[in-house]
């Protein structure tokens, strides 16, 4: 990418107002009746509830487990914000008059995108905050520390860890929900599309790994480390052999162990990288009219 | 000034414009005519970079459409036949999104926001949700997006469809000050008389051919090569008719009535004056006498066959 590119894409991309008009959106009045005010009610008692265990339980409860809370609202959030990003506007008849506007396809995806940051960002304070503060207290205390093994995680390295992971893979669900949102022609379709190609990376292709390492063991970890879900855990914990229990692994071997999810990530990257770029391209074909 | 130079759109084996060619000045408000599917929208998506011509170009004060499509989109305002606005923010917050696509500085946005919603009548609606407003004014909001930038062309692809009455005068108005603001206005329609009270140039679009270009006046006298004019006696038509039958530059006489007949004519005005001239020196009490002349509707009708791809 050329520095213009970048400058273009990043640093003046006039498409970042999406974010401004999302937030007004979010704030408006108009979205605080029926059914919108419903969800952010169940949200808010969602919330409330996840705080008050935290502060209730802090001793009792896994740092991961509020991770998990974390990926799980991701794999829901991040399709649910990112869905109509260019279907909606399709299905809107809206997308025309964004196509004339002297934005590149390039632009107006990464502009959409930028939702993606603020939802993560958002998951980031209010849920990977609370987490940070159990593995706080767990780690400030020695009597927690002796407990049963000694130390049961891989402590901050773990914690860092697996929120890259969450962040890594909330960028890759964005993603692709941005591509799929590209390909469709309504909100629906994306949003079940996105459901679909979610579901096959995360649980079809890790449980056809599961099968294969069951049948021919080590053969297929590959595979299986597709799932967040089983990466999470890893990280968190400490990956010890293929049946994923860290148990009778030293500290250090654990904290080294939460580092091999590195490649995944990294792979995560690279693929949130290559779903954008298939979603400029979806955008380019549709601004010039090369599909209907 | 827009040049459009062979502009054409293949379907497959459809052509759907076939390297038409006009020029507009600024100012110019034209009135592309043509029957649904005729090829109005696909030459108005190309100009507005929509969508890739096959083959030809235009070209926006120097700037091409095909090869400068972002110089195009900065100096273009496009309505779309069908759109949809984004129904959960306010007007103004709708305006401000578009003038900062449009890189409008910061300091001036307010008052542009503020211009364009006076020109387009919407100042009271300025702090309504885009969805509390009518189709009229969803309307005037989409042209008053089109204008934060201050566009030097304006593609109107069927504007003033679904509107009541009201607000189809309302929008001819506008476009009609748009006009005299020096901006080129493209408005497609298939309603004529919408076109016929505003635009200063028509184009007929007939399966993708320009069948007809040129200021209103220039096409109807195209198509009409011989004057009609209806002459009112007091009585005598039958005379007056066979009077003037064989008559320099009349080419046929028709009875309408006992005090009413038509005649065909190929002269000039100084013909016609001699011709009601000689119609009273021979004793006929002429109380009307006057040029039919054709309107869009007749040229449209006559130009096209009706047949849609």
């Amino acid at each position: 990418m050329t520095q213009s590119k970048f400058k273009q894409l990043f640093l003046q991309n006039p498409m970042f107002a999406e974010v401004q008009r999302a937030k007004r959106s979010l704030l408006s009045e108009h979205n605080w009746r029926g059914g919108q005010l419903a969800v952010r009610l169940l949200i808010a008692v969602f919330y409330l509830f996840l705080l008050v265990m935290t502060m209730s339980f802090v001793d009792d409860i896994e740092p991961f487990l509020v991770m998990y809370i974390m990926l799980g609202l991701a794999t829901i959030v991040l399709p649910s914000t990112l869905h109509g990003a260019i279907a909606g506007e399709r299905e809107q008849r809206a997308l025309d008059m964004l196509l004339v506007a002297p934005v590149t396809p390039g632009q107006i995806v990464v502009g959409k995108f930028a939702k993606a940051l603020l939802t993560i960002g958002l998951l980031v304070v209010f849920i990977g905050l609370p987490a940070m503060f159990i593995e706080l207290v767990h780690q400030s205390s020695p009597a927690y520390a002796q407990y049963n093994y000694g130390p049961d995680s891989n402590g901050f390295v773990g914690y860092f860890t697996s929120l890259a992971l969450v962040v890594v893979t909330s960028l890759m669900i964005g993603a692709i929900t941005m591509w799929v949102s590209s390909k469709t022609k309504s909100k629906a379709g994306a949003m079940l599309g996105t459901i679909g190609a979610l579901f096959v990376l995360f649980i079809v292709v890790p449980s056809i790994g599961g099968v294969v390492n069951f049948v021919y063991p080590g053969v297929s970890e590959a595979l299986t480390s597709t799932s967040p879900f089983v990466l999470l855990y890893w990280a968190y914990m400490g990956f010890a052999d293929n049946y994923g229990y860290s148990y009778g692994y030293g500290y250090e071997e654990r904290a080294q162990s939460a580092f091999y999810v590195l490649p995944t990530m990294i792979a995560m990257a690279l693929l949130t990288v290559l779903f954008l770029v298939l979603a400029t391209r979806n955008l380019q074909r549709i601004a010039l009219g090369r599909t209907d | 000034m827009l040049e459009v130079l062979g502009l054409r759109r293949v379907y497959g084996s459809l052509i759907a414009v076939n390297g038409i060619e006009f020029a507009l000045q600024p100012g110019d408000i034209f009135g592309f005519i043509g029957s649904n599917g005729a090829g109005k929208t696909t030459t108005i998506r190309m100009l507005a970079t929509l969508l890739e011509p096959t083959s030809g170009t235009a070209r926006l004060n120097g700037f091409d459409v095909v090869k400068e499509p972002m110089e195009i989109k900065r100096r273009i305002g496009y309505m779309p036949d069908f759109f949809g606005l984004y129904d959960d923010v306010k007007v103004w917050e709708y305006l401000d999104f578009y003038s900062t696509l449009y890189e409008v500085p910061v300091r001036e946005r307010p008052s542009v926001i503020d211009n364009v919603l006076e020109l387009t009548d919407l100042t009271v609606k300025k702090d309504s949700f885009v969805s509390t407003l009518s189709r009229g004014m969803q309307q005037r909001l989409c042209l008053a997006k089109c204008l934060v930038h201050d566009p030097e062309l304006l593609l109107l692809d069927e504007p003033a469809s679904g509107l009541d009455p009201r607000a189809r005068a309302e929008l001819k108005q506008l476009i009609a000050e748009l006009g005299r603001m020096g901006k080129i206005v493209i408005v497609s329609s298939h309603i004529l008389p919408e076109l016929a009270d505003f635009c200063n140039t028509v184009g007929i679009i007939e399966r993708g051919d320009l069948m007809a270009f040129g200021s209103v006046r220039d096409v109807v006298k195209t198509i009409q090569a011989a004057k009609v004019i209806e002459v009112h006696v007091i009585e005598g038509a039958g005379e007056g008719s066979m009077f003037l039958h064989g008559k320099p530059f009349v080419t046929n006489t028709h009875m309408l009535g006992s005090t009413t007949f038509k005649v065909e004519f190929e002269g000039t005005e100084q013909d016609q004056a001699e011709m009601l001239k000689s119609l009273v020196d021979a004793g006929f009490q002429v109380t009307e006498f006057r040029e039919e002349s054709a309107d869009l509707e007749d040229v449209f009708l006559r130009v096209t066959t009706g047949a849609v791809q």
